[in-house]
Protein backbone atom coordinates (compact mmCIF):
# COMPACT_ATOMS: atom_id res chain seq x y z
CA UNK A 1 0.00 0.00 0.00
CA UNK A 2 1.70 3.37 -0.78
CA UNK A 3 1.79 5.97 1.47
CA UNK A 4 1.12 9.73 1.67
CA UNK A 5 3.91 12.16 2.81
CA UNK A 6 2.96 14.48 5.41
CA UNK A 7 2.75 17.54 2.75
CA UNK A 8 0.38 15.37 0.71
CA UNK A 9 -1.83 14.46 3.78
CA UNK A 10 -1.99 18.49 4.72
CA UNK A 11 -2.56 19.32 0.93
CA UNK A 12 -5.40 16.88 0.89
CA UNK A 13 -6.73 18.10 3.95
CA UNK A 14 -6.83 21.45 3.36
CA UNK A 15 -8.25 20.31 -0.45
CA UNK A 16 -11.25 18.54 1.24
CA UNK A 17 -11.87 21.67 3.91
CA UNK A 18 -12.02 23.82 0.94
CA UNK A 19 -14.82 21.28 -0.65
CA UNK A 20 -16.24 20.06 2.19
CA UNK A 21 -16.60 24.26 3.12
CA UNK A 22 -18.33 24.85 -0.02
CA UNK A 23 -21.35 21.71 0.79
CA UNK A 24 -21.47 23.08 4.28
CA UNK A 25 -22.17 26.32 2.76
CA UNK A 26 -24.92 25.48 0.37
CA UNK A 27 -26.64 22.84 2.88
CA UNK A 28 -26.66 26.50 5.29
CA UNK A 29 -28.36 28.23 2.54
CA UNK A 30 -30.75 25.08 1.77
CA UNK A 31 -32.21 24.53 5.18
CA UNK A 32 -31.44 27.78 6.78
CA UNK A 33 -29.51 26.66 9.49
CA UNK A 34 -25.65 26.61 10.66
CA UNK A 35 -23.63 24.04 9.42
CA UNK A 36 -20.52 23.52 11.66
CA UNK A 37 -17.19 22.01 10.24
CA UNK A 38 -14.61 19.56 11.81
CA UNK A 39 -11.38 19.06 10.49
CA UNK A 40 -11.06 16.66 7.61
CA UNK A 41 -9.18 13.30 8.09
CA UNK A 42 -7.60 11.10 5.10
CA UNK A 43 -7.38 7.93 5.42
CA UNK A 44 -6.09 4.78 3.04
CA UNK A 45 -7.60 1.75 3.27
CA UNK A 46 -8.29 -1.43 1.79
CA UNK A 47 -11.50 -1.65 -0.19
CA UNK A 48 -13.30 -4.28 1.93
CA UNK A 49 -12.63 -2.64 4.78
CA UNK A 50 -14.87 0.37 4.12
CA UNK A 51 -18.02 -0.67 4.32
CA UNK A 52 -17.29 -2.16 7.66
CA UNK A 53 -16.13 1.57 8.47
CA UNK A 54 -19.12 3.08 7.36
CA UNK A 55 -21.42 1.31 9.06
CA UNK A 56 -19.58 1.85 12.38
CA UNK A 57 -20.51 5.45 11.70
CA UNK A 58 -23.85 5.27 10.20
CA UNK A 59 -25.24 1.84 11.05
CA UNK A 60 -28.88 0.20 9.92
CA UNK A 61 -30.80 1.20 6.71
CA UNK A 62 -29.49 4.86 5.06
CA UNK A 63 -30.32 6.46 1.81
CA UNK A 64 -27.23 6.80 -0.07
CA UNK A 65 -26.57 9.38 -3.45
CA UNK A 66 -24.14 7.96 -5.53
CA UNK A 67 -22.48 10.10 -8.54
CA UNK A 68 -19.69 8.81 -10.52
CA UNK A 69 -16.59 11.87 -11.62
CA UNK A 70 -14.62 11.50 -14.51
CA UNK A 71 -11.84 13.38 -15.77
CA UNK A 72 -7.97 13.67 -14.85
CA UNK A 73 -9.36 13.64 -11.14
CA UNK A 74 -12.11 10.80 -10.73
CA UNK A 75 -13.66 8.18 -8.84
CA UNK A 76 -16.79 7.26 -6.74
CA UNK A 77 -18.39 9.95 -4.61
CA UNK A 78 -21.97 9.07 -2.01
CA UNK A 79 -23.55 11.40 0.86
CA UNK A 80 -25.10 8.71 2.98
CA UNK A 81 -28.01 9.65 5.21
CA UNK A 82 -29.02 7.97 8.36
CA UNK A 83 -32.83 7.36 8.30
CA UNK A 84 -33.41 10.07 11.09
CA UNK A 85 -31.44 12.34 9.29
CA UNK A 86 -32.50 11.82 5.58
CA UNK A 87 -36.25 12.17 7.36
CA UNK A 88 -35.37 15.53 8.93
CA UNK A 89 -33.32 16.85 5.67
CA UNK A 90 -36.82 16.22 3.52
CA UNK A 91 -38.70 18.35 6.81
CA UNK A 92 -36.26 21.28 6.52
CA UNK A 93 -36.81 21.84 2.78
CA UNK A 94 -40.68 21.20 2.47
CA UNK A 95 -41.87 21.03 5.57
CA UNK A 96 -44.05 18.54 5.34
CA UNK A 97 -43.75 15.46 7.40
CA UNK A 98 -41.28 12.84 6.59
CA UNK A 99 -42.63 9.15 5.63
CA UNK A 100 -40.78 6.24 5.57
CA UNK A 101 -38.63 6.70 2.54
CA UNK A 102 -39.45 3.62 0.47
CA UNK A 103 -43.04 5.03 -0.15
CA UNK A 104 -42.14 9.17 0.13
CA UNK A 105 -41.26 10.11 -3.49
CA UNK A 106 -41.06 13.52 -2.10
CA UNK A 107 -38.73 12.80 0.29
CA UNK A 108 -36.43 10.87 -2.68
CA UNK A 109 -36.72 13.47 -4.83
CA UNK A 110 -35.16 15.98 -1.71
CA UNK A 111 -32.26 13.91 -0.85
CA UNK A 112 -31.58 13.19 -4.78
CA UNK A 113 -31.43 16.76 -5.70
CA UNK A 114 -29.43 17.76 -1.94
CA UNK A 115 -26.87 14.78 -3.03
CA UNK A 116 -26.28 16.12 -6.46
CA UNK A 117 -25.64 20.30 -4.63
CA UNK A 118 -23.77 18.24 -1.85
CA UNK A 119 -21.52 16.44 -4.39
CA UNK A 120 -20.84 18.66 -6.61
CA UNK A 121 -20.32 21.31 -4.21
CA UNK A 122 -17.73 19.34 -3.23
CA UNK A 123 -15.97 17.91 -6.35
CA UNK A 124 -16.82 21.01 -8.28
CA UNK A 125 -14.54 22.55 -5.96
CA UNK A 126 -11.58 19.99 -6.24
CA UNK A 127 -11.98 20.84 -9.78
CA UNK A 128 -11.96 24.27 -9.75
CA UNK A 129 -8.51 24.12 -7.32
CA UNK A 130 -6.73 21.70 -9.04
CA UNK A 131 -7.43 23.59 -12.86
CA UNK A 132 -9.20 20.25 -14.02
CA UNK A 133 -12.58 19.57 -15.33
CA UNK A 134 -14.69 16.84 -13.47
CA UNK A 135 -17.76 15.58 -14.94
CA UNK A 136 -20.46 14.17 -13.25
CA UNK A 137 -23.06 11.54 -13.83
CA UNK A 138 -26.54 11.54 -13.00
CA UNK A 139 -27.26 11.39 -9.51
CA UNK A 140 -28.45 7.82 -8.15
CA UNK A 141 -30.42 7.30 -4.77
CA UNK A 142 -30.08 3.98 -2.71
CA UNK A 143 -31.93 2.96 0.04
CA UNK A 144 -30.03 -0.08 1.72
CA UNK A 145 -28.33 -1.40 4.59
CA UNK A 146 -24.02 0.39 4.32
CA UNK A 147 -23.08 -3.50 4.22
CA UNK A 148 -24.87 -3.75 0.79
CA UNK A 149 -23.67 -0.10 -0.57
CA UNK A 150 -22.06 0.58 -3.17
CA UNK A 151 -18.64 0.34 -1.62
CA UNK A 152 -19.59 -3.19 -0.59
CA UNK A 153 -20.51 -3.97 -4.32
CA UNK A 154 -16.80 -2.68 -5.18
CA UNK A 155 -15.34 -5.03 -2.68
CA UNK A 156 -17.57 -8.17 -4.03
CA UNK A 157 -16.24 -7.49 -7.82
CA UNK A 158 -12.44 -6.99 -6.52
CA UNK A 159 -11.82 -4.11 -7.19
CA UNK A 160 -8.42 -2.63 -5.76
CA UNK A 161 -7.93 -0.79 -3.06
CA UNK A 162 -9.41 2.90 -2.85
CA UNK A 163 -8.28 5.80 -0.68
CA UNK A 164 -10.87 7.82 1.18
CA UNK A 165 -11.30 10.71 3.31
CA UNK A 166 -13.33 11.70 6.34
CA UNK A 167 -14.63 14.76 7.72
CA UNK A 168 -17.43 15.64 10.31
CA UNK A 169 -19.37 18.81 10.66
CA UNK A 170 -22.17 18.90 13.10
CA UNK A 171 -24.98 20.79 11.93
CA UNK A 172 -27.51 22.65 14.33
CA UNK A 173 -30.45 20.36 13.70
CA UNK A 174 -30.14 17.03 13.26
CA UNK A 175 -30.00 16.25 9.64
CA UNK A 176 -26.61 14.34 9.86
CA UNK A 177 -24.90 11.66 7.43
CA UNK A 178 -21.69 11.39 5.54
CA UNK A 179 -19.60 12.84 2.64
CA UNK A 180 -18.06 9.49 1.09
CA UNK A 181 -15.70 9.05 -1.59
CA UNK A 182 -13.05 7.01 -2.88
CA UNK A 183 -10.62 6.68 -5.50
CA UNK A 184 -7.62 4.10 -6.95
CA UNK A 185 -4.63 4.63 -4.52
CA UNK A 186 -2.38 5.86 -7.45
CA UNK A 187 -4.64 8.65 -8.58
CA UNK A 188 -5.31 9.72 -4.86
CA UNK A 189 -1.71 10.55 -4.47
CA UNK A 190 -1.71 11.89 -8.10
CA UNK A 191 -4.42 14.34 -6.57
CA UNK A 192 -2.13 15.29 -3.22
CA UNK A 193 0.40 16.78 -5.49
CA UNK A 194 -1.36 18.38 -7.80
CA UNK A 195 -3.09 19.52 -5.22
CA UNK A 196 0.25 21.10 -2.97
CA UNK A 197 1.09 22.36 -6.39
CA UNK A 198 -2.33 24.14 -7.28
CA UNK A 199 -3.39 25.63 -4.26
CA UNK A 200 -0.75 27.61 -2.38
CA UNK A 201 -0.03 26.98 1.11
CA UNK A 202 -1.74 25.82 4.08
CA UNK A 203 -2.49 29.06 5.75
CA UNK A 204 -3.89 30.50 3.15
CA UNK A 205 -6.64 27.63 1.86
CA UNK A 206 -7.38 27.72 5.09
CA UNK A 207 -8.25 31.53 5.91
CA UNK A 208 -10.15 31.30 2.58
CA UNK A 209 -11.73 28.39 3.45
CA UNK A 210 -13.14 30.35 6.60
CA UNK A 211 -14.02 33.63 5.33
CA UNK A 212 -16.29 31.74 2.99
CA UNK A 213 -17.38 29.15 5.11
CA UNK A 214 -18.29 31.40 8.21
CA UNK A 215 -19.93 34.30 6.56
CA UNK A 216 -22.35 32.72 5.00
CA UNK A 217 -23.87 30.16 7.70
CA UNK A 218 -26.91 31.40 9.47
CA UNK A 219 -27.27 31.25 13.23
CA UNK A 220 -28.36 27.71 14.75
CA UNK A 221 -32.16 27.86 16.17
CA UNK A 222 -33.02 27.93 19.51
CA UNK A 223 -32.70 24.69 21.36
CA UNK A 224 -31.71 23.41 17.87
CA UNK A 225 -30.19 20.04 19.05
CA UNK A 226 -27.17 19.04 17.62
CA UNK A 227 -25.65 16.00 15.42
CA UNK A 228 -23.28 15.01 12.66
CA UNK A 229 -22.45 15.22 9.09
CA UNK A 230 -19.43 13.24 7.97
CA UNK A 231 -17.54 13.43 4.93
CA UNK A 232 -15.16 10.76 3.59
CA UNK B 1 -48.91 43.38 -20.74
CA UNK B 2 -48.69 39.53 -21.32
CA UNK B 3 -46.39 38.05 -18.59
CA UNK B 4 -43.01 36.53 -19.69
CA UNK B 5 -43.16 32.74 -20.17
CA UNK B 6 -40.06 30.89 -18.80
CA UNK B 7 -39.13 26.84 -19.51
CA UNK B 8 -37.58 25.18 -16.74
CA UNK B 9 -35.31 22.28 -17.64
CA UNK B 10 -34.22 20.20 -15.09
CA UNK B 11 -34.56 16.70 -14.17
CA UNK B 12 -35.47 17.13 -10.62
CA UNK B 13 -38.81 17.83 -9.39
CA UNK B 14 -37.67 19.46 -6.14
CA UNK B 15 -35.85 21.84 -8.35
CA UNK B 16 -38.40 22.58 -10.81
CA UNK B 17 -40.63 23.42 -7.99
CA UNK B 18 -38.19 25.66 -6.36
CA UNK B 19 -37.76 27.75 -9.38
CA UNK B 20 -41.24 28.12 -10.11
CA UNK B 21 -42.55 29.17 -6.45
CA UNK B 22 -39.60 31.75 -7.21
CA UNK B 23 -40.88 32.96 -10.83
CA UNK B 24 -44.74 32.66 -10.32
CA UNK B 25 -44.72 34.74 -7.01
CA UNK B 26 -42.83 37.82 -9.47
CA UNK B 27 -45.42 37.35 -11.91
CA UNK B 28 -43.91 34.75 -14.36
CA UNK B 29 -45.35 32.34 -16.39
CA UNK B 30 -43.59 28.87 -15.69
CA UNK B 31 -43.39 25.62 -17.90
CA UNK B 32 -41.70 22.65 -17.33
CA UNK B 33 -39.46 20.15 -18.70
CA UNK B 34 -38.01 17.11 -17.25
CA UNK B 35 -34.80 15.98 -19.69
CA UNK B 36 -33.48 17.36 -22.77
CA UNK B 37 -35.69 15.67 -25.59
CA UNK B 38 -38.84 17.26 -23.83
CA UNK B 39 -37.45 20.68 -23.44
CA UNK B 40 -36.57 20.75 -27.29
CA UNK B 41 -40.19 19.87 -28.02
CA UNK B 42 -41.16 22.05 -25.81
CA UNK B 43 -39.38 25.07 -26.42
CA UNK B 44 -40.96 24.95 -30.16
CA UNK B 45 -44.44 24.52 -28.92
CA UNK B 46 -44.43 26.50 -26.12
CA UNK B 47 -42.47 29.60 -27.49
CA UNK B 48 -40.90 30.45 -24.06
CA UNK B 49 -39.34 33.81 -23.77
CA UNK B 50 -36.45 32.28 -21.58
CA UNK B 51 -35.14 29.03 -21.15
CA UNK B 52 -33.85 28.30 -17.16
CA UNK B 53 -31.64 25.43 -17.79
CA UNK B 54 -30.10 22.63 -15.75
CA UNK B 55 -26.27 20.63 -17.05
CA UNK B 56 -26.89 17.21 -16.00
CA UNK B 57 -29.96 14.98 -16.68
CA UNK B 58 -30.70 12.08 -17.50
CA UNK B 59 -30.43 10.98 -21.18
CA UNK B 60 -29.96 14.56 -23.24
CA UNK B 61 -26.69 16.54 -21.56
CA UNK B 62 -27.65 20.26 -20.54
CA UNK B 63 -24.41 21.64 -22.96
CA UNK B 64 -26.19 19.63 -25.95
CA UNK B 65 -29.57 20.94 -25.03
CA UNK B 66 -28.37 24.45 -24.85
CA UNK B 67 -26.17 24.22 -28.01
CA UNK B 68 -28.94 22.31 -30.11
CA UNK B 69 -31.57 25.54 -28.86
CA UNK B 70 -28.57 28.18 -30.22
CA UNK B 71 -28.48 26.14 -33.12
CA UNK B 72 -32.26 26.09 -34.01
CA UNK B 73 -32.97 29.21 -33.03
CA UNK B 74 -30.03 32.15 -32.46
CA UNK B 75 -32.86 34.31 -30.56
CA UNK B 76 -33.07 31.70 -27.81
CA UNK B 77 -32.04 33.35 -24.19
CA UNK B 78 -31.15 30.61 -21.59
CA UNK B 79 -30.16 31.03 -18.38
CA UNK B 80 -28.03 27.74 -16.97
CA UNK B 81 -29.08 26.83 -13.18
CA UNK B 82 -26.52 24.15 -12.33
CA UNK B 83 -24.93 22.22 -9.07
CA UNK B 84 -21.65 22.13 -10.53
CA UNK B 85 -19.82 25.07 -9.56
CA UNK B 86 -16.54 24.67 -11.65
CA UNK B 87 -15.11 28.09 -13.84
CA UNK B 88 -14.85 25.86 -16.44
CA UNK B 89 -18.64 24.44 -16.91
CA UNK B 90 -19.30 28.19 -16.38
CA UNK B 91 -16.96 28.82 -19.55
CA UNK B 92 -18.44 26.33 -21.17
CA UNK B 93 -21.96 26.89 -20.97
CA UNK B 94 -21.14 30.82 -21.62
CA UNK B 95 -19.33 29.65 -24.78
CA UNK B 96 -22.52 27.92 -25.94
CA UNK B 97 -24.24 30.87 -25.60
CA UNK B 98 -25.60 30.93 -21.79
CA UNK B 99 -26.70 34.37 -21.07
CA UNK B 100 -25.95 33.50 -17.39
CA UNK B 101 -24.56 30.66 -14.97
CA UNK B 102 -26.41 30.57 -11.79
CA UNK B 103 -25.35 27.33 -9.14
CA UNK B 104 -27.54 26.04 -7.40
CA UNK B 105 -29.01 26.66 -4.86
CA UNK B 106 -30.32 30.21 -5.83
CA UNK B 107 -31.27 32.87 -3.95
CA UNK B 108 -34.73 34.51 -4.83
CA UNK B 109 -33.28 37.95 -5.19
CA UNK B 110 -30.27 36.14 -7.72
CA UNK B 111 -32.59 34.11 -9.93
CA UNK B 112 -35.06 37.33 -10.55
CA UNK B 113 -32.30 39.71 -11.05
CA UNK B 114 -30.91 37.54 -14.19
CA UNK B 115 -33.98 36.37 -15.26
CA UNK B 116 -34.84 40.20 -15.23
CA UNK B 117 -31.35 41.01 -16.85
CA UNK B 118 -31.47 38.39 -19.43
CA UNK B 119 -35.13 39.75 -20.77
CA UNK B 120 -34.21 43.10 -20.91
CA UNK B 121 -31.32 42.11 -23.52
CA UNK B 122 -34.55 40.67 -25.56
CA UNK B 123 -36.21 43.21 -25.65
Amino acid sequence: MIELTALQQDALVELLNIGFGRAAASLSQLTGHRVLLEVPQVTLQPIEEVAESLSRVVPGYVASVHQIFTGPVGGDAMLILDEGGAAMLKELLTSEPALPLAIDASAREVITEIGNILLNACLGTFGNLLKVKVSFSVPHLSIEHVADSRVAQDRARGNPLRAGHSCRFPSARHAGGRLHGHRAQRRFARSADACRRRVGTVAELTWRQRGRTWTRSAAPPPGGSRSSMTAA
Amino acid sequence: MTAKKILLVDDSAMARRGSRQILESAGYTVAEAEDGLVALERYFLERPDLVLLDLVMKGMNGLDVLSKLTEMDVDARVIVLSADVQDSSRELAQAAGAAEFLNKPVERSALLNAVAKTLEMRA
